[in-house]
């Protein structure tokens, strides 16, 4: 397995007055799936490109296995690229296609053949060999460009957002089949996406940027359940974490996060307030809450398949059965409990 | 690190200049010396008899030919042949393309021929002509009834008016072409409002097509008076600037001067001002194109 | 009116039209067929019901359109295939390049296209005696092989390429030229095609600076070939008439073979901006 770590250390990125990244320090390692999420314009594309030498960073080092690589070739850098758009040759056919980065390295033939049937293999492309792009569905053009990539045996992947052009049906269905690919050839995947469902589904770790700035790095749990600010909070978990202010539990100063499972409809509850919007998903319900403060603050609810869902207009008490976060209100960092 | 940057910085630069190196070498000799020289040249007097040197005068010589009817006289040829050949150009390319427009079976023939004359340059065009007009054995001269004589090429009032009218020919197939094009890029679903909005037959043609493909007509008519100013070929077949000079028209002129009578500063003054003419011309075409691209950029 | 009647009309229009655009090139080809004296016959003739065809041998040889048209193919793929590969070449580099200048050149590229060639012909008539061409192939072929429009619409369409495949192609180790020969230009094979129609014809009909520039039956193109026709006595017309087909008859195989390539050469820019 040729599988290597990829460090990015105090990347630096501007492009003329905007300015892309900031001193980005994110290493991914062997082996691992590391997902990089974001708001659309955080500098997600920018740091993979800097990774793969599309793009020379301001300042900074990049590193593949052990070696700095600022200096080298983007083909030298033995790393595969999987885009948005795919990017296929659209005269070439499908095996053209898989075999152009073996035919550009001069893999002699009989291997180039074993190598792309094994491509075509893995990823249930071999009927198609013969065709051109423009006669694949969305779905199978994606399936040749990540064919493309793993024909090279590379020592990284990155992929920019390579979903996100699917209907949400197959999406799901790439999703297993890229987490199985991944476990397969064990290769490093650094993963682009700024949809946080996919990036909890699939991450062995989650970095996440906004505005250049990395956020926080971490597991799906511990980014999940140990947001390390508010934004990392509200951007992960659907519905948004509900974030309140500190007055309402006289924590003057501070800003409470409440994830909407952590609340529930409770007649012993604590809390006063009155349904203002129900949405049925079927399995669970989101339920939209004016609270009896002064502000008239509004929490957002999630219950799984209560057995009475409430209707709009109900008064209901809402209690806690989850965890609180508590979040400086003026930096939005977080803060730990004192206990 | 910012050193890769910089060593693939050059390459690139290298490699780009190798790149663009065979044009820019060919326009250099080609393009841009020769426009500074002919400049230049204008600015000797070339003295009537050969062998004597020539004489700086500057740009005395400018304001001296610029005036002159050796000038004047070919601009106003130019100009009379361009009032004759553009609006009946672009009238009559798309004429034919509104009648060939509709799908009719046998269209494709109807379109082949109609722009076959694209097949012909302005020599064939002028040769094709030069014997239709001959005075005593053309076909022409039997329909109107009159052989023998200078024939119409020798008539001063009918010559311009008939070379006008073998450019005309010779440029209905591109005419053609382009304003079929321009046709076919107007919605059909525009055309099916204004149908159901009443407007039908010439109505519809003139109050939707036409203000609808003005862009492209405007196109043709820059394009077709800037080859007007560039007519050549068919006074040197079909008239050679007669009868009496009535056919003189700018480039001929030039040709003239320079090649028969070998006064390089005159003709260098003429050519000069044919390309601010001609600068003039593409500029308002620039302005126009540019803000077209702007439009379909809105879009 | 009823259907069939504007039907009838509508070809009724047609046909009337296409005599008309048709005619000369009818007579031309009507009176090559006619022996020399009968041209002038008067009623003339309009249908040629004993065609002689060795006016065209005639043409080919005594009035030397065989070395003509050879000039003129010669010339014009010369120029064509010259003007493709600067062309491109430029509009890679413009497309694809980040250059010290560059926008000053490309601006220089766009200058030259207000530079119509009839406007330098006194200085250029002057090099090509400086460089010892007159009367030679490279007088008529190396002034035209830049084109500046040529630049600019390969620029134009290579610039529709998406970025991320020419980033594929460097990951995939691909380097400038490669990705040239094997992805820009099998993409852009249209736009090729057209603009080789465009420059061939282009070349192709020149007339004045072939004039200018030769003074042998050798290297005279057919353009000016065909002045030197008019020159033939008046029996011999129907040689003058075949010669003119012979000329036309290269650009004429070509619409039809090309016909889409060469309006869509012919109306670049012009429809679509
Ligand atoms: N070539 C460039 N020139 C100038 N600015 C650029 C360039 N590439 C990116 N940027 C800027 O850098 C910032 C980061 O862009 P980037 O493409 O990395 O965002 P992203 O996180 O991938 O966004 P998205 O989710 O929309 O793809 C943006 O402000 C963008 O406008
Ligand atoms: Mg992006």
């Amino acid at each position: 397995m040729a599988s290597a770590a990829v460090s990015l250390e105090a990347i630096e990125k501007r492009f003329g007055s905007t300015v892309a990244l900031v001193s980005l320090t994110l290493t991914a390692e062997a082996g691992e799936f590391l997902i990089l999420l974001g708001p659309s314009g955080c500098g997600k594309t920018t740091a993979l490109r800097i990774v793969a030498g599309l793009e020379a960073p301001t300042a900074g080092t990049v590193r593949i296995g052990d070696q700095v690589v600022n200096d080298v070739e983007p083909k030298d850098r033995d790393v595969a690229m999987v885009f948005q758009s795919y990017a296929l040759y659209p005269h070439l056919s499908v095996r053209r296609n898989i075999e152009f980065p073996l035919r550009a390295r001069r893999v002699a033939r009989d291997e180039r053949e074993q190598r792309v049937k094994e491509a075509a293999r893995s990823l249930q492309v071999e009927e198609l060999l013969e065709r051109k792009p423009g006669q694949l569905s969305g779905g199978q053009r994606q399936r040749v460009a990540l064919a493309r990539a793993i024909v090279r045996d590379p020592k990284a992947f990155l992929m920019d957002e390579p979903l996100s052009n699917l209907d949400a049906r197959l999406r799901v269905e790439m999703r297993a089949e890229l987490i199985d690919l991944h476990r397969t050839t064990g290769t490093t995947v650094i993963y682009v996406t700024h949809d946080q469902v996919e990036a909890m589904t699939m991450g062995d770790r989650i970095a996440i940027l906004k505005a250049g700035l990395l956020q926080q790095v971490g597991s799906p749990k511990e980014v999940h359940d140990r947001p390390a600010n508010e934004f990392v909070a509200s951007f992960i978990g659907s519905p948004p974490m509900n974030l309140l202010p500190g007055e309402l539990l006289g924590e003057p100063g501070l800003t409470i996060g409440v994830r909407p499972e952590a609340f529930s409809i409770d007649p012993e509850g604590t809390i006063g307030a009155r349904v203002t919007l129900v949405e049925s998903l079927g399995h669970e319900y989101h339920v939209a809450c004016r609270l009896r403060d002064a502000a008239g603050t509004l929490v957002m609810v999630r219950l799984s398949a209560p057995a009475v869902p409430p209707s709009i207009g109900d008064d209901v008490q809402l209690a806690f059965t989850g965890p609180l976060h508590r979040f400086d209100s003026v930096t939005g960092a977080r803060k730990e409990e004192a206990d | 690190m910012a050193a890769l940057g910089h060593k693939r910085r050059i390459r690139t630069a290298a490699l780009a200049y190798v790149m663009v190196l065979p044009a820019f070498a060919a326009f250099a000799v080609f393009v841009f010396y020769p426009l500074a020289k002919t400049f230049y040249l204008g600015m000797f007097r070339v003295p009537p008899f050969p062998g004597l040197p020539q004489k700086f005068v500057g740009l005395s010589q400018y304001t001296s030919v610029l005036s002159h009817s050796q000038f004047l006289e070919p601009l106003w040829d130019s100009t009379l042949l361009v009032i004759f050949t553009v609006p009946a150009g672009i009238a009559l390319g798309l004429g034919m393309a509104a009648a060939a427009h509709r799908q009719l079976p046998g269209m494709r023939i109807f379109r082949t021929i109609f722009s076959s004359t694209i097949a012909t340059s302005v020599a064939v065009a002028s040769v094709i002509f030069f014997t239709l007009l001959d005075p005593t054995t053309g076909l022409f001269a039997y329909w109107i009834g009159q052989r023998g004589g200078t024939g119409i090429l020798g008539n001063p009032t009918w010559a311009l008016p008939a070379v006008a009218v073998v450019s005309l020919w010779q440029n209905l197939g591109f005419s053609f072409i382009l304003m079929s094009a321009a046709l076919s890029s107007v919605p059909d679903e525009i055309l099916d409002a204004a149908a159901i909005d009443g407007a039908t037959g010439a109505r519809r043609f003139f109050k939707v097509t036409v203000p609808l493909i003005s862009p492209t007509l405007f196109f043709a008519a820059i394009i077709g008076v800037i080859s007007g100013f560039q007519t050549f070929g068919q006074i040197d077949l079909l008239t050679q600037g007669g009868p009496a000079g009535h056919t003189n028209v700018l480039l001929y002129q030039i040709y003239t001067t320079f090649y028969t009578n070998a006064d390089t500063g005159t003709a260098s003054v003429m050519a000069v001002a044919l390309f601010v003419l001609l600068v003039l011309l593409t500029l308002l075409q620039f302005v126009f194109v540019q803000r077209r691209v702007f439009y379909a950029d809105e879009r | 009116m009823p259907t069939s009647v504007r039907t009838a009309l509508r070809y009724l229009v047609l046909v009337v039209i296409a005599v008309i655009v048709l005619f000369p090139i009818y007579i031309t080809l009507v009176n090559a067929l006619l022996p020399g004296q009968d041209i002038a016959k008067r009623p003339p003739t309009l249908f040629p019901l004993h065609p002689l065809w060795d006016s065209f041998s005639q043409a080919w040889t005594d009035g030397s359109l065989g070395p003509y048209l050879r000039t003129s193919a010669i010339v014009s793929i010369a120029t064509t295939l010259a003007a493709l590969a600067t062309s491109i070449l430029a509009a890679y580099a413009f497309a694809f390049l980040e250059f010290p200048l560059k926008r000053v050149l490309f601006a220089l590229c766009l200058a030259t296209l207000m530079v119509p060639a009839e406007v330098t012909i006194i200085p250029n008539y002057r090099t090509i005696q400086l460089f010892g061409w007159y009367d030679t192939y490279p007088a008529l072929i190396v002034p035209f092989v830049a084109s500046g429009i040529g630049i600019f619409l390969f620029r134009q369409s290579f610039r529709q390429l998406p970025r991320d495949l020419r980033d594929a192609a460097v990951l995939d180790g691909y380097g400038h030229w490669r990705f040239l020969g094997r992805v820009v230009l099998p993409l852009n094979r249209p736009m090729v095609g057209a603009f080789a129609i465009f420059a061939f014809l282009g070349s192709w009909n020149q007339y004045l600076w072939p004039l200018l520039v030769t003074n042998t039956n050798a290297r005279r193109t057919v353009q000016v070939g065909l002045k030197q026709l008019e020159g033939l006595n008046a029996d011999q017309q129907n040689i003058i008439f075949a010669g003119t087909i012979l000329a036309a008859l290269p650009i004429f195989v070509l619409l039809l073979l090309f016909q889409r390539q060469l309006v869509r050469g012919l109306t670049a820019g012009a429809v679509k901006g």
